[in-house]
């Protein structure tokens, strides 16, 4: 009896189990194997010892990959924040259509990356794009937006927190919502001005929420892939090879995979440290 | 300090739906009054509004002789305690109490020594380093009581500030509030359901419903002297015991099944004979001995008996009626007997059918 309860058991979790060695421990751990091993898919795997390791560390193009992802961030969390931040404190007020606002503006995060992206490419156009014919309506002159390397990591950037920035909205609005109205309402028989309302109350309530999409954003960012890789190819100039596309394209455009599996593992432990670096950085101030 | 008038003060949230309702009140300086009254009365809108959290629908409200109705709540030199005590939790006890000093740029000393002694006066003074999550209810609310004081206002505001805390604490934090209001001498507006706290705490008591003022009076003649029968039956506890009756004679009321009737000659209601009329009688005023001649008997069913140590409360059936008698706790009674007790006739209290006005019998 003891013995069949035991075996159910174990039928029950099998599923799960099987889905965990295929798609989780095998990968890992295959990619592991991979960083010390030549490999383009159809030959046998050479073993090379820590030769990718040391092609890494003299790569300039995963530098400026590297130096490209860090950039898209820079630009990308801050503008998430500003306007997820902004975009939840409007939508909290009991304003008409409400609900439709908020609805209309969680739809691209549903939306498929892929059909954003194509969307945005048309907007972007240099000669057609709505954004440049606003421009020279205003008499200013076009911008190459995914033409020039200036501006095309900060075109990408911008699509992509249009993209997010409904998710970060409903997060902010949850956060806002759990902070008490009577803080606002003792705030103000003490005279506090929307702006100090804003800086002693709802800023230190929503610290937790701030943290999450921050992390949140921060590894979503790290992980820029569909967009460059629709738009631009990671160009021009390669001023939009992200990270992920670098890696992307030299396993799977050049077949080193296991340089591609080197680099990968080297980046995941990279986005690993700089979490860990913001939620100690979050939690102590 | 200053004396408060509410002037027809009405509030409606939709043109259907008014929570209060052409409110007339005045409390005069250094006065504590308590709003009391069933949840949906209106009493903390009556409350909000005097705070400027709410907005007047009509009517004028003056503190100390001006009118406040369109100034901000920063400007009314108010300060309120509220139910769940409001405290920024990410502050010290300090900076909570500093607060409003701090955003009127108050001098950092001055705001040292204000603090100190109002944390003083609240018993607090140990705790200023300590954030809101690392205090118990009582203290949380001393803090709450600390920040009210630091503003030194005109009029003290509190909604319900003690209904979070455990009924010992309660007790404590009543006689501590009643003490700090009569030592500051500041006007103070009270809000409550709970009847208790009314009568221990305020010099006069307001008693709503569904917006209305039913009666502005001292605690003791809102007991005594209810004018209407939610009154009577919303102050007292255990609440006063109502029967429905109908005047048969000129002496005498009957029950309007004719299962029981009194009769006594002092028993004279300036109503016309066949009319039904509320009789009330508190839990107290009902004896298991003849205390006076002016009384009449009722046989009564002992339906159960809740010891509560210090007296006992008899819950009790006549007719179709249930009453409660209050006796002392030494007398032994057995549920499910049959026994008679005593109506003084000048104990009890006269409502009309219908409307529930107190009828006046003194003439």
């Amino acid at each position: 009896m003891k013995i069949k309860k035991t075996l159910y058991s174990y039928l029950l979790v099998t599923p799960y189990l099987l889905h965990f060695i295929l798609f989780v421990a095998f990968p890992v751990i295959f990619s592991i194997v991979l960083t010390f091993h030549k490999w383009n898919i159809i030959s046998p795997m050479q073993f090379i010892g820590l030769s990718n390791y040391k092609k890494l560390l003299l790569d300039t193009y995963f530098l400026k990959a590297c130096y490209n992802t860090i950039i898209f961030l820079l630009i990308h969390i801050p503008l998430q924040l500003a306007i997820a931040l902004g975009l939840a404190l409007v939508l909290r007020e009991n304003l008409k259509l409400r609900g439709f606002f908020r609805s209309a503006f969680f739809l691209p995060v549903v939306v498929s990356g892929v059909v954003v992206t194509i969307l945005w490419q048309q907007l972007y156009g240099f000669e057609s794009g709505i954004f440049n014919r606003l421009l020279t309506g205003l008499g200013l002159s076009r911008i190459g937006w995914l033409i020039d390397p200036k501006w095309a990591m900060v075109s990408i950037a911008i699509m992509a927190t249009w993209k997010n920035v409904g998710l970060y909205i409903i997060l902010f609005l949850v956060g806002l919502q759990s902070v008490p109205t009577s803080l606002y309402e003792a705030a103000d028989l003490e005279g506090a001005n929307p702006w100090q309302k804003f800086r002693f109350i709802t800023l230190p309530a929503i610290n937790p929420t701030m943290f999450m999409v921050v992390i949140l954003s921060t590894i979503s960012g790290f992980s820029l892939f569909i967009e460059p890789y629709v738009m631009t190819g990671g160009g021009p100039l390669n001023s939009t090879l992200s990270a992920v596309l670098y890696i992307y394209k030299q396993g799977f455009f050049y077949y080193h995979m296991g340089y591609a599996a080197t680099l990968g593992l080297t980046f995941a432990l990279v986005i690993l440290a700089v979490v860990a670096l913001q939620r100690k950085w979050i939690e102590s101030s | 300090m200053a004396e408060v008038r509410l002037k027809n003060i009405s509030k409606s949230f939709a043109p259907n739906n008014v929570v209060v309702n052409e409110l007339n009140l005045h409390v005069a300086d250094k006065e504590f009054v308590v709003l009391v009254g069933p949840s949906g009365c209106g009493k903390s809108t009556t409350l909000r509004m005097i705070a400027g959290l709410e907005d007047i629908s009509s009517g004028q409200l003056y503190i100390d002789g001006k009118l406040v109705n369109d100034l901000p709540p920063k400007d009314r030199d108010i300060a309120m305690v509220f139910q769940n005590y409001a405290l920024y939790p990410h502050m010290t006890v300090f900076e909570n109490m500093a607060f409003g000093l701090k955003l009127k740029k108050v001098d950092k000393k001055v705001i040292k020594e204000v603090v100190t002694q109002a944390a003083e006066a609240v018993d607090m003074l140990e705790f200023l380093d300590r954030k809101p999550k690392a205090l118990s209810g009582g203290q949380r609310q001393r803090v709450a009581l600390g920040r009210a004081i630091v503003r030194n206002p005109k009029v003290f505001l509190f909604d319900e500030p003690l209904s979070n805390l455990d009924a010992k604490l309660r007790v404590q934090m009543r006689i501590e509030i009643a003490r700090l209001q009569t030592r500051l001498g500041t006007t103070t507006i009270y809000v409550t359901h709970d009847q208790v706290e009314a009568m221990t705490m305020a010099d006069r008591i307001a008693v709503l419903k569904d917006g209305i003022l039913q009666q502005y009076d001292t605690p003791l003649n809102t007991y005594n002297h209810p004018k209407n029968q939610f009154v009577a039956g919303f102050i007292g506890s255990p609440s006063m015991n109502f029967m429905e009756v109908i005047k048969d004679e000129s002496n005498s009321v009957t029950d309007p099944s004719g299962l029981f009737k009194f009769k006594h000659s002092d028993l004279q209601l300036p109503i016309p004979q066949g009319q039904k009329v509320i009789l009330g009688i508190r839990p107290e005023d009902l004896y298991l001995e003849q205390k006076s001649i002016a009384s009449v008997k009722i046989a009564v069913r002992v339906v159960a008996v809740e010891p509560m140590g210090n007296e006992s409360f008899l819950h009790l059936q006549i007719g179709p009626h249930l009453l409660t008698a209050r006796i002392k706790p030494d007398i032994p009674i057995a549920k499910d007997n049959m026994i008679d007790l005593y109506m003084p006739i000048h104990k009890i209290h006269w409502f009309e059918y219908g409307s529930g006005s107190s009828i006046n019998t003194s003439n």
